[in-house]
């Protein structure tokens, strides 16, 4: 296991990265926003049906809603 | 819960969700998904004036974390059945007459029938049941009202979901604390099972936890997703986690695997644990659990020695006859191990010092002790109710700032069972109103057959709903609510996280639906108390709320998609923990105060019943599903068109059952219908049976009310004495005898 103090150093700045990207307002905002892009790993197993989603035509939702 | 910023050295090589470029002419709203409790973070697109698709987020943070419920929203919400305008019932309690009424008289008719109950019988005879997740919008305003008129009697499903988790936790060190995903090395799943349509975020937190070469250990009856992907999975049998955690902690005492210098600093009580573990070898637990006692072991020994490890939170221990044992035993091992409050570890992190709380909103300052003193259940099941949190509101504000923190709002309930025992006429006084938001009431707790008695007693029940729900059938109104694609939003963590997630409005809301923040002002002002919710319109409330950050929630919901304060580790160490004692207490005082054993213990399960020979568990919810709710969905219903129950060949074939069988299941409470499912990861002798089962587009009313009283698993769940939580008075829902019954006839 890490050193304590090494742990806490690191969690700050994970920390501190989430909160810049949160905002994505300046410069540092968006290049937070980058960084996290680059280290986190996204995606292991989404339904195929969230995959393949497309939405919904808003008349056929219409029609849906009044019984068309 | 919800998709907490995660970042941590993770692989490059992500397989992610394509996302086309924005089309032109389809405007963009960042919202939070409502259609489960988890509050991902999403993108929803708008055309012609209505959301027409839902993504996730484009922030890497939240990227990926959406499930097919949030997708179908438009078409959840879009239901041509769905409640539009106020109504009132005509005919007879569940009879299924209705009468379109205005806003304007559902509500002043609400009000004087509320004040002629409160006047005849006090105003303890107004039980509220509901969520502020489901509804969104309560934000510890019901509270607040219930606390001005002078009742202490809400209950909601966080009795047996995570409320009760915050509650426990809070006895042995003073707040519910948070898994450090991003940091772990280890996490251990108490048969919880995210998945890829269920708690997504957790489940993606998981993966990379994995994908990083941390390690998982889940225990579980069956072989669940989770378990297949678990570097060790221990097979425990249904109910047993408390014995389990004692086997765990036994280990870890006697190789002295534990953290000596936090134990000796921090901890009261530790010699007196270390006898009760004592009483507790790994034979013992073995025999309990149905695990092999050097499995036992090494778990136990990778969590203690491979960490920083996480014992996220469980609905599993939530509901079993020894929850308040296990939960306490869980909240040792973290201490223990030294894994409270540090990075990787499990974080307590008090209140935003620049937001108001949800708890702070709710002033349960203003109602009286003596109203305190009467809430319900609080004799002999006290320890999510006022009496049984009451020993921790000065270490509270010693140590957070604030006398109450109503964490995942279950720190200051009434049981659920004794209120509807009093509105049953069952109890030390009556309950006549029932307000039940968002809430499906009838089929959210255990012993259904109960709760309907007490429905049928009421003189004034109170429903706000998107749909015609088994509850809202026996209501005498039923009010149209908002979703969260027609309202802004703030979500604030649970009062758990001090986090909070801003959520726009993409929609105008459809006929005459509202927010409960507007039922809830309408009340205040039906009941003659306008004052107590002064805040003219819902970003009105959030602007007050988020005054200290210097912005209102129009430019807060635009910036930011979540907001935190500074990350702290071992707060602990200036401020001491928020119990009685400063510490963290192995040995409970409060619960020793409350007449309890103020250490863990097992408490056996009642001798076999030879009439019930297998055992089920429930409370399990389906992806399709969030609760009792989505039933009406056609894409879910496609998936998922029947109940249906999980066990395993040996055991279908001892009873000669198969596939697609419909069978009844029937326990000492009562019996359901429900198709058979043949599961080669379900051991022999257990069932599966999901959660919140009925059909919306059967028969409506009384009698038959859509299918509940055919399928729904509540029927099913005793809350007698040997089947609930000493402590809490929680029922037992992981392990009931019960027995199947062959259906003669055509499959229905
Ligand atoms: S898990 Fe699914 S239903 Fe729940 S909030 Fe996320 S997207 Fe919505």
């Amino acid at each position: 296991m890490k050193p304590y103090v090494v742990r806490v150093a690191l969690a700050k700045v994970g920390f501190a990265l989430a909160k810049k990207a949160s905002r994505n307002q300046t410069w540092f905002d968006r290049i937070a926003r980058r960084v996290l892009e680059r280290v986190l790993k996204f995606n292991f197993d989404l339904d195929e049906m969230v995959l393949l989603d497309q939405g919904y035509d808003p008349d056929e939702l219409e029609r849906y809603q009044n019984r068309r | 819960m919800p998709g907490v910023p995660s970042v941590g050295p993770s692989a490059a090589g992500s397989r992610s969700i394509p996302r086309p470029h924005q089309r032109p002419g389809i405007e963009t709203r960042k919202a939070l998904c409502a259609s489960c409790d988890i509050a991902c973070s999403v993108v929803t697109e708008i055309q012609k004036g209505r959301v027409t698709r839902v993504r996730s987020s484009d922030n890497p943070l939240f990227k990926d974390n959406i499930c097919i419920k949030g997708i179908v929203a438009p078409k959840n919400f879009a239901n041509p059945d769905r409640v539009l305008y106020p109504q009132k019932r005509v005919g007879e309690r569940g009879s299924g007459q209705w009468q379109r009424v205005s806003w304007d008289e559902a509500m002043e008719d609400i009000g004087l029938r509320l004040k002629k109950i409160i006047a005849e019988h006090g105003p303890e005879a107004w039980a509220v049941s509901t969520s502020q997740w489901n509804t969104g919008t309560d934000h510890g305003l019901g509270r607040r009202i219930m606390n001005h008129v002078g009742s202490p009697n809400w209950i909601s499903g966080v009795a047996l979901c995570a409320g009760n988790t915050a509650a426990i936790n809070r006895l042995t060190y003073g707040w519910y604390p948070w898994p450090d995903y991003d940091n772990t090395n280890l996490i251990v799943l108490f048969g919880h099972n995210p998945g890829k349509n269920s708690w997504v975020p957790i489940y993606n937190q998981i993966q990379r936890v994995k994908a990083r070469g941390g390690t998982l250990i889940v225990l579980d009856p069956r072989k669940s997703e989770c378990a297949e992907m678990a570097d060790l999975w221990l097979p425990i049998k249904a109910g047993t986690d408390a014995a389990m955690a004692f086997g765990w902690l036994k280990v870890i005492l006697d190789e002295g695997l534990y953290d000596k210098a936090f134990v000796e600093r921090w901890t009261v009580g530790f010699e007196a644990l270390k006898k009760r573990a004592d009483e507790f070898p790994l034979e013992r637990v073995s025999k309990i659990t149905g695990c092999d006692a050097a499995t036992i072991a090494k778990a136990a020994r990778m969590y203690a020695t491979m960490g920083p490890s996480v014992i996220p939170w469980t609905p599993i221990t939530d509901q079993q006859r020894n929850s308040t044992s296990a939960i306490r035993l869980q909240s040792i091992l973290r201490a223990v191990c030294g894994y409270l409050d540090v990075p990787g570890g499990e974080a307590l992190m008090g209140f935003h010092p620049q937001i108001i709380s949800e708890s702070e909103i709710e002033m349960h300052h203003v109602l009286p002790e003596s109203q305190k003193a009467k809430q319900l259940g609080s004799d002999k099941h006290p320890a999510f109710t006022y009496r049984g949190q009451a020993a921790l509101r000065e270490p509270c504000k010693r140590v957070w700032g604030h006398e109450y923190a109503n964490q995942v709002t279950g720190c200051f309930m009434a049981n659920p069972s004794a209120v509807f025992r009093a509105m049953a006429g069952e109890g030390p006084y009556p309950v006549k109103a029932l307000f039940s938001f968002g809430n499906n009431t009838l089929m959210g707790f255990a012993n259904m057959p109960l709760i309907l008695k007490a429905m049928l007693n009421q003189d004034l029940i109170v429903v706000q709903e998107h749909v015609m729900t088994p509850t809202a059938q026996l209501a005498d109104y039923v009010l149209p609510g908002d979703s969260w694609l027609e309202r802004p939003w703030m979500f604030d963590g649970y009062g758990w996280l001090s986090i909070y997630k801003p959520s726009q409005q993409s929609m105008a809301p459809p006929g005459e639906c509202k927010s409960t923040f507007e039922l809830w002002k309408l009340t205040a002002n039906a009941l003659g108390m306008p004052e107590v919710v002064p805040w003219a319109t819902l970003e009105d409330f959030y602007d007050y709320r988020i005054a200290k950050l210097g912005i209102g929630f129009e430019e807060f919901s635009s910036t930011y998609e979540v907001h935190a304060d500074t990350l702290e580790f071992r707060k602990y160490e200036k401020t001491g923990f928020a119990t009685p004692s400063g510490k963290v207490e192995l040995y409970a005082s409060i619960l020793e105060d409350l007449g309890f054993d103020p250490l863990p213990y097992f408490r056996d399960e009642p001798p076999a019943d030879p009439d019930f020979p297998l055992a089920m568990f429930t409370g399990v919810r389906e992806g399709e599903y969030f609760q009792t709710g989505g039933r009406h969905i056609p894409e879910m219903r496609a998936r998922k068109p029947e109940p249906v129950l999980f066990l395993s060949p040996g055991t279908a074939q001892q009873l000669g059952l198969s596939e697609h069988e419909w069978v009844e299941v029937e326990t000492r409470t009562g019996k359901i219908e429900i198709m058979v499912g043949i599961r080669s990861n379900m051991p022999d002798g257990l069932v599966r049976i999901p959660h919140g089962w009925w059909k919306p587009e059967t028969e409506q009313g009384l009698g038959k009310l859509s299918g509940a009283l055919r399928y729904a698993d509540a029927m099913l769940c005793p809350d007698d004495d040997d089947f609930i939580d000493l402590e809490q008075g929680i029922p037992h829902l992981k392990g009931l005898p019960c027995r199947i019954n062959k259906l003669s006839g055509a499959p229905r």
